[in-house]
């Protein structure tokens, strides 16, 4: 048996004539694990697969140190598991505390005043101490979020997996829910899929980058980072033989790639070096 | 026409589930975990409640509890004397409509994390589908809960203007109560094999089709009597039109046990959807068995102590009445019809002071029958015969029910199909008949003879009318009753026609109508003065109508019928 949290050898998955996943093969363990990509690049599949609610074409998974194509082996995985889909859906008409109650008890917490006292707990943590019985048709789309958040965070889940978390939640919020993921990512597995890079620069150990079902990076921050050192340049032109180019809030150019004339140097964010590397393989892909 | 509303409703399941599926979200590919050794089924409890909490407060099973008591009222409401038998039945047919809102109300509540979108969500999970499933039928223990307070206030209400014969028979309104709680396993059941809106509906539709081809005598798959035992396999069997305790052939508790066996079924099935490890299979199987037990003990023939105190019921019917003497009249009748006895006497009393004192003390039987032809609950006629089980039915012949004694033999006490009380009205006019010589006949079917036009038929109505409160009113109503012979009182289509022996034409009705308009002891003198004239079979109604006075019916005219069969001798 593996000791890391996830173990994926050869997944493959297909939606018809698209392939999703093609053949990837990783490994994660505790800490917080980002994934990066673009739309389509697979990350939705597989995070679905790690939270048990997708099965692979082909290939070997393993969470938790058990197998989820069989029942006993999924029901073990969802009793340590905590899954925020990028999707949620929603009970518009039950309050947030009654919603994330009855997940709870679909969590198996079936001693009544220690459940309630969780769901109190995980949506305090949430910063909806105030609302619990506002009707989550009453609510923002971020405050919906944050119950989904919440009920991810019942019995303290030895394995997190997070489709998209932060979508629609305000700044405040999101340093709240760093926080909060840090802390657990302390002695458990936190696998976040996110389209935005400070939330993964901000928490994240490890981070993966996928683009059309392959990985094209695994490494830490610092690392995917470095991928653009020396390629990342402030000037007051746009220089069209830049690789990526857009105006910045302050009216100057910011450059990836080649140097262009009277442009400076500048320290390169995990944003560039993604936009970089996504850059790079599209450009491999079409030469190809 | 079936066929036509099946294809309907099939086409309304098919655009709901287009209209309010979730496009966006994708269905979870991998759902709740399915049967696994390590299930903790002590999460049903908890769950059971929330779901039962969501099932009871959907606007589909809100609608249907609304109606429950309007159903009940409707069913019950309209006969004030009725007995308890019909009103059990009733009751669980009443709740039929509640148990069609609960198919889509249970539908609805397990099909809500694919209709919402959080299907995903959910299945992560780990309760596995078999506790979800479980704990959505239990809620089937509070919707019946709720169906049985609201039967048990409706008939509280009810009963303040009710009466009922007999004993509240709580094992037929039972059946009502399993038959909500099997709604929500239905519901359930569909949503977990055909998990798209609509189906629920679709679902209801189809124990509609089902409960109305066993309603229907003459329907495919069969011609059947109305007591024929195999209704006992639909989810609800009326009583017959009989409507007597004593000939209804009910395996109330079978049919308990059928019904539950049928529930127990359809949740195996529901759970199998996962998957039939061993011991569902085996619960299944068992399942099955006490259905199919249920089922056929419910179709065998009754007992033969049974057998033989029914047929002594309606072939010796003097055994099973109480029967009373007053100077020359004897009354007999049943428990169920000892309410009818002092208005016999009223009118029998009645008929006596307008006859000539020889003629009034006369000896009389006043003895009950059961009807010929009686209605079942759309009214339409059927043979007594078709309302007893075929076992039974086998066993006696008309001559044995109806016997030739020439005794009165009150029939119904009201127009058709419970239409408006006439006070014995028609037993009046019996016991005018017997006062006249007019034959008696054992039931309506024996029409001995046609009195058209004899002044002896206008003394029988004039008396019988003139001895019954409002009589006039109530000849007058018969008279514009539909017929199918023109210029006779026929009853066409009456469920249950009164048990009168001789034909009577509409023109002689008409002429005692005029009798009943002058002073009812001129009228009595006049018929007492000429008695054995009046009474004489060649003596025609003009000829009455001359001697008391009034310009007699002209023969011939439209309204006056001078054949209709052989004359009464």
């Amino acid at each position: 048996m593996s000791t890391a949290t996830i173990q994926l050898d050869g997944i493959t998955k297909s939606y018809g004539s698209v392939k999703a996943l093609d053949s990837l093969s990783l490994s994660i363990g505790p800490g917080v694990t980002g994934f990066l990509g673009p739309n389509g690049a697979g990350k939705t599949t597989l995070l679905r697969m790690m939270a048990t609610v997708l099965a692979p074409d082909s290939g070997r998974m393993e969470v938790l140190g058990s197998d989820p194509q069989r029942n006993e082996g999924r029901l073990a995985i969802r009793r340590r598991l905590g899954y925020f889909p990028q999707e949620p859906g929603y009970y518009l008409n039950l309050s947030a505390f009654a919603f994330v109650d009855y997940i709870a008890i679909l969590k198996e917490h079936t001693d009544r005043a220690a459940r309630r006292a969780e769901v109190r707990r995980v949506l305090e943590l949430v910063d909806l101490g105030d609302v619990l019985h506002k009707k989550l048709k009453a609510m923002s789309g971020g405050m919906r979020r944050r119950v989904i958040v919440a009920q991810a965070l019942l019995g303290r889940p030895e394995l997190l997996v997070l489709d998209e978390p932060t979508v629609g939640i305000d700044p405040e919020q999101r340093l709240r829910f760093r926080e909060v993921v840090s802390r657990i990512a302390e002695d458990h597995t936190v696998v976040l899929s996110t389209h935005q890079t400070e939330d993964v620069a901000a928490m994240c150990q490890r981070v993966v980058v996928m683009d059309k079902g392959r990985v094209r990076f695994d490494g830490t921050t610092d690392e995917l980072a470095a991928h653009a050192s020396g390629r990342v340049w402030s000037a007051a032109e746009a220089d069209p033989s830049a690789r990526l180019s857009w105006r910045t809030g302050t009216g100057q150019h910011r450059l990836i790639g080649d140097p262009p004339a009277g442009s400076q140097l500048v320290e390169p964010t995990l944003e560039d070096a993604y936009l970089l590397l996504i850059g790079h393989t599209t450009a491999a892909a079409q030469g190809a | 026409m079936a066929i036509l509303v099946l294809a309907v409703v099939v086409g309304i399941a098919f655009w709901l589930n287009r209209r309010y599926s979730e496009p966006g979200a994708a269905p979870a590919e991998v759902g709740a975990v399915g049967w696994a050794a390590a299930m903790r089924w002590t999460t049903v409890r908890p769950l059971a409640r929330a779901d039962a909490g969501r099932l009871l407060r959907h606007p589909s099973f809100l609608v249907g509890a609304v109606l429950t008591p309007l159903m009940i009222v409707a069913a019950i409401g309209g006969e004030p004397d009725s007995s308890w038998l019909r009103a059990s039945t009733s009751i669980a047919l009443a709740l039929v409509p509640l148990g069609w809102a609960t198919i889509i109300a249970a539908n609805l509540v397990a099909l809500r994390p694919r209709r919402t979108g959080a299907d995903e969500l959910l299945s992560a999970a780990p309760s596995p589908q078999p506790v979800r499933s479980v704990a959505l039928m239990l809620s089937a223990i509070p919707a019946a809960t709720v169906a049985a307070v609201l039967a048990a206030g409706t008939m509280v209400f009810v009963g303040r203007s009710h009466h009922f014969s007999g004993s509240f028979l709580a094992a037929e309104a039972a059946a009502g109560l399993l038959i909500v709680a099997g709604s929500v396993v239905v519901g359930v059941g569909v949503a977990r094999w055909l998990p798209h809106l609509g189906f629920g509906i679709l679902a209801a539709a189809a124990t509609a089709v089902i409960q109305a081809r066993f309603f229907e005598l003459d329907a495919w798959p069969w011609h059947r009597s109305q007591a024929d035992p195999l209704r006992f396999l639909a989810f609800l069997a009326e009583p017959t039109s009989v409507d007597l305790p004593v000939l209804e052939v009910r395996h109330a508790g079978w049919h308990l046990a059928y019904l539950a066996g049928l529930v127990l079924v359809m949740a195996g099935v529901a759970l199998a959807r996962n998957g039939v490890p061993r011991p569902l299979g085996a619960l299944l199987g068992a399942t099955v068995v006490v259905t199919a037990a249920a089922g056929w003990a419910q179709l065998r023939p009754p007992g033969e102590e049974r057998m033989a105190e029914m047929i002594s019921y309606i072939t010796d019917p003097v055994s099973h009445q109480t029967c009373t003497q007053d100077a020359t009249v004897r009354y007999c009748a049943p428990p169920e019809e000892a309410g009818r006895v002092a208005d016999w006497r009223d009118r029998v009393t009645g008929v006596q002071a307008l006859l000539p004192p020889p003629v009034a003390a006369r000896t009389l039987r006043v003895t009950y029958r059961p009807p010929t032809v009686i209605g079942n609950s759309d009214c339409a006629p059927q043979p007594f015969f078709d309302g007893l089980h075929p076992a039974v039915a086998d066993k006696v012949a008309a001559a044995d029910v109806w016997p030739d004694d020439g005794a009165v033999h009150p029939g119904t006490p009201r127009f058709p199909c419970g239409g408006s009380l006439t006070q014995e009205f028609f037993t009046a006019v019996q016991v005018g008949a017997w006062a006249v010589d007019l034959p008696p006949s054992p039931h309506h079917l024996d029409v001995r003879c046609s009195a058209t036009g004899q002044a002896r038929a206008v003394a029988a109505l004039w008396l019988g009318a003139a001895a019954t409160p409002d009589g006039a009113q109530t000849l007058r109503a018969l008279v514009a009753e539909p017929t199918d012979v023109p210029g006779l009182l026929t009853f066409a289509g009456w469920n249950d026609p009164p048990m009168w022996g001789v034909r009577f034409a509409a023109a002689d009705a008409e002429l005692a109508l005029r009798l009943l308009e002058m002073p009812k002891e001129q009228v009595a003198e006049a018929l007492a003065g000429a008695w054995d004239e009046v009474v004489a079979p060649a003596t025609t109604s003009a000829e009455l109508a001359r001697l008391v006075g009034l310009t007699p019916p002209v023969a011939g005219a439209p309204g006056h019928r001078t054949g209709a069969g052989p004359a009464c001798p």
